[in-house]
């Protein structure tokens, strides 16, 4: 299972990759392993206002339908739209072209409190 | 086995837990002569008495005939392959039979309706089925509010009135507002309709032909509709898609209606389903289940459950509907129904339908019955020169069961709905017209079966 240094994350699953005041999210390589099949992204629209711990998007799976949570506070300025027609990028590419959305952080301290790979990979193990 | 699963342990342990004393202290809000009453149940019959008892109650029944009763249910001719076919035990006694690759035969059925469905109304996704039309309306609004976030619905009074007190039973506790659109002469005037559209709006849903029987102009009215970014809602009678125009042919995003006209009888109103078809951008929203196809193992066509994550089992609180059953059954009737048919057949029987229902019109004008004139297909208005339910009461008495009344909310005054199938005769009509003229002419002698208060109540109503 991959989990690359250079991002944050959360227990939650997601994972950030910082760049300035804009974050790059999508789920981590452990997240859609356990998923499975990726099958649709429902994902938010831009210009959304969301909120830390927000539930902004949905992966379906063949077998479950999960909620992504927003890493940080912010408002959505890009969304993958990609994932529509091929949800599979998030199977194959977690951490490249299965990324879902960016948010433009409002409150920069947030990201002090997610967690590093090898803290996330702790997490991970637990479950 | 263990019926009923709980052991007096059990029992004891949970109320402990939620600190009541026993299990009548449960029912204690109720009336006290609620509790326990003294229900006159008679003493068990053996098999002959109550055979007879049954057939003497069975006798008691009035079967309409003709099909002269419209106004949301209809008596359509249903070959006997249909129920031949579609009771057969296998289809009959699976309570809910959904387990996932095991109902190979049920699955392929549901697949094959749905098909059928998609065809009839040109919108490419087809949900199992719903309870019946009015449950259909009303999921399709949520739908729309889902689809849209938005929270009015603006819906015109030519819906059937029991799917619109439906809709708002669902919609009421959502804080999603209904605007009801009031028919101009006999249908949906889509100028007014328009007077009542804003960025505020998810849907707007029109029946056609409309609850009096009339065509609406779905194509100006879905239009109107899409300027402000809404979805249009048809809600169809399936069986006159055989030669009407395809909600899809018009632009409806959603058609939704009740398909007991496809196969059904008409007992006590039913039983019925309801039908939902969209279009493949609202595939995610649809409520109910969705039966695909796909390969097995070995490379052979197969049948499942698809795209079941927007269903309440996966998705818990954040499913698409609650809805998680459907009218199986009644489903398949309608299936087998329109598979024996065919294309061909169904044209037939809507063509003849609307014929006999014209025939009938103009048979009561020629006897100077007052027909509401309008494009109509197989339903229609005929205004009564008394109260309607009387009217019905007095061709009872003629034995014709027909004249469902119009609502006093449609300012058409004293009003029956008429309708005529493929199944009505040459003198189901004569007996009609007759019967009618009859009791129309006859106001004046029988003035006195209709107090003045009565009449004040019903046009106040």
């Amino acid at each position: 299972m991959e989990t690359p240094e250079h991002l944050k994350y959360r227990d939650t699953h997601e994972w950030s990759k910082v760049d300035g005041d804009v974050i790059t999210v999508g789920i981590t390589d452990f997240a859609q392993d356990a998923l499975g099949d990726v099958v649709f992204v429902e994902l938010p629209e831009v210009g959304d206002e969301v909120a830390l711990g927000d539930s902004i998007a949905v992966v379906e799976s063949v077998k479950t339908a999960s909620d992504i949570y927003a890493p940080a506070s912010g408002e959505i300025t890009e969304v993958n739209s990609a994932l529509e027609s091929s949800p599979e990028q998030v199977n194959e590419a977690p951490y490249g072209d299965g990324w879902m959305f960016k948010i433009r952080l409002s409150d920069l301290s947030q990201l002090d409190t997610m967690i590093d790979a090898a803290t996330y990979d702790d997490v991970a193990e637990a479950e | 086995m263990h019926y009923l699963p709980h052991t007096p342990e059990d029992i004891a342990h949970m109320l402990e837990v939620i600190g009541v004393d026993s299990i009548d202290a449960l029912f204690a809000d109720m009336p006290q002569a609620l509790h326990n009453p003294n229900i006159n149940v008679p003493a068990g019959l053996d098999e002959v008495s109550l055979l007879n008892h049954l057939r003497d109650l069975a006798a008691k029944n009035q079967t309409p005939t003709g099909g002269l009763l419209g106004g949301g249910t209809r008596q359509h001719f249903i070959p006997s392959v249909t129920p031949h076919l579609a009771m057969q035990s296998e289809f009959v006694t699976a309570y809910t039979p959904y387990q996932p690759e095991v109902a190979q035969g049920l699955l392929q059925a549901t697949f094959e309706y749905q098909s059928m469905m998609a065809e009839l109304t040109g919108l490419p996704i087809s949900n199992a089925s719903m309870y019946d039309g009015a449950s259909s309306v009303a999921e399709a609004a949520l739908l729309a509010v889902r689809q849209t976030k938005r929270k009015r619905v603006v819906v015109s009074t030519g819906v059937h009135p029991e799917a619109r007190e439906v809709m708002a039973t669902y919609l009421k506790p959502l804080d999603i507002a209904i605007s009801e659109v009031n028919l101009e002469q006999l249908t949906t005037s889509t100028d007014v309709i328009s007077n009542e559209l804003g960025d505020d709006v998810a849907c707007v849903i029109v029946q056609n032909p409309n609850f009096l029987g009339y065509l609406e102009t779905m194509p100006t009215l879905a239009e109107a509709t899409h300027d402000v970014g809404a979805l249009f809602i048809a809600v169809v009678d399936p069986l006159s898609l055989a030669v009407l125009a395809s909600p899809a042919e018009y632009g409806a995003d959603i058609a939704v209606g009740d398909g007991q006209v496809l196969g059904n009888p008409t007992n006590f109103g039913g039983p019925s389903f309801g039908f939902m078809t969209v279009t493949d951008a609202l595939l995610r929203q649809l409520p109910g289940r969705i039966v695909g196809e796909t390969t097995d193992v070995d490379g052979k066509r197969a049948f499942v459950l698809t795209l079941q994550a927007r269903e309440q089992h996966i998705r818990r609180s954040k499913a698409k509907s609650n809805i998680c059953s459907n009218h199986q059954l009644a489903a398949l009737m309608a299936t087998v129904n329109m598979a024996a048919l065919g294309p061909q057949g169904l044209v037939e029987l809507a063509t003849s339908s609307v014929r006999a229902a014209h025939t009938l019109a103009n048979k009561l004008e020629a006897s100077s019955l007052n027909v509401l004139r309008g494009t109509f297909f197989n339903e229609f208005v005929v205004q009564t020169n008394r109260p309607a339910t009387d009217v019905r009461r007095l061709l009872a008495e003629h034995n014709i069961h027909a004249g469902v009344p119009v609502s006093p909310s449609y300012g058409l005054g004293d009003a029956i709905i008429l309708a005529a199938t493929e199944l009505t005769q040459d003198d189901d009509i004569i007996n009609l017209v007759d019967a009618l003229s009859e009791i129309d002419a006859n106001i004046d002698a029988n003035q006195v079966d209709t107090p003045v208060e009565k009449v004040l109540e019903v046009a106040h109503d």
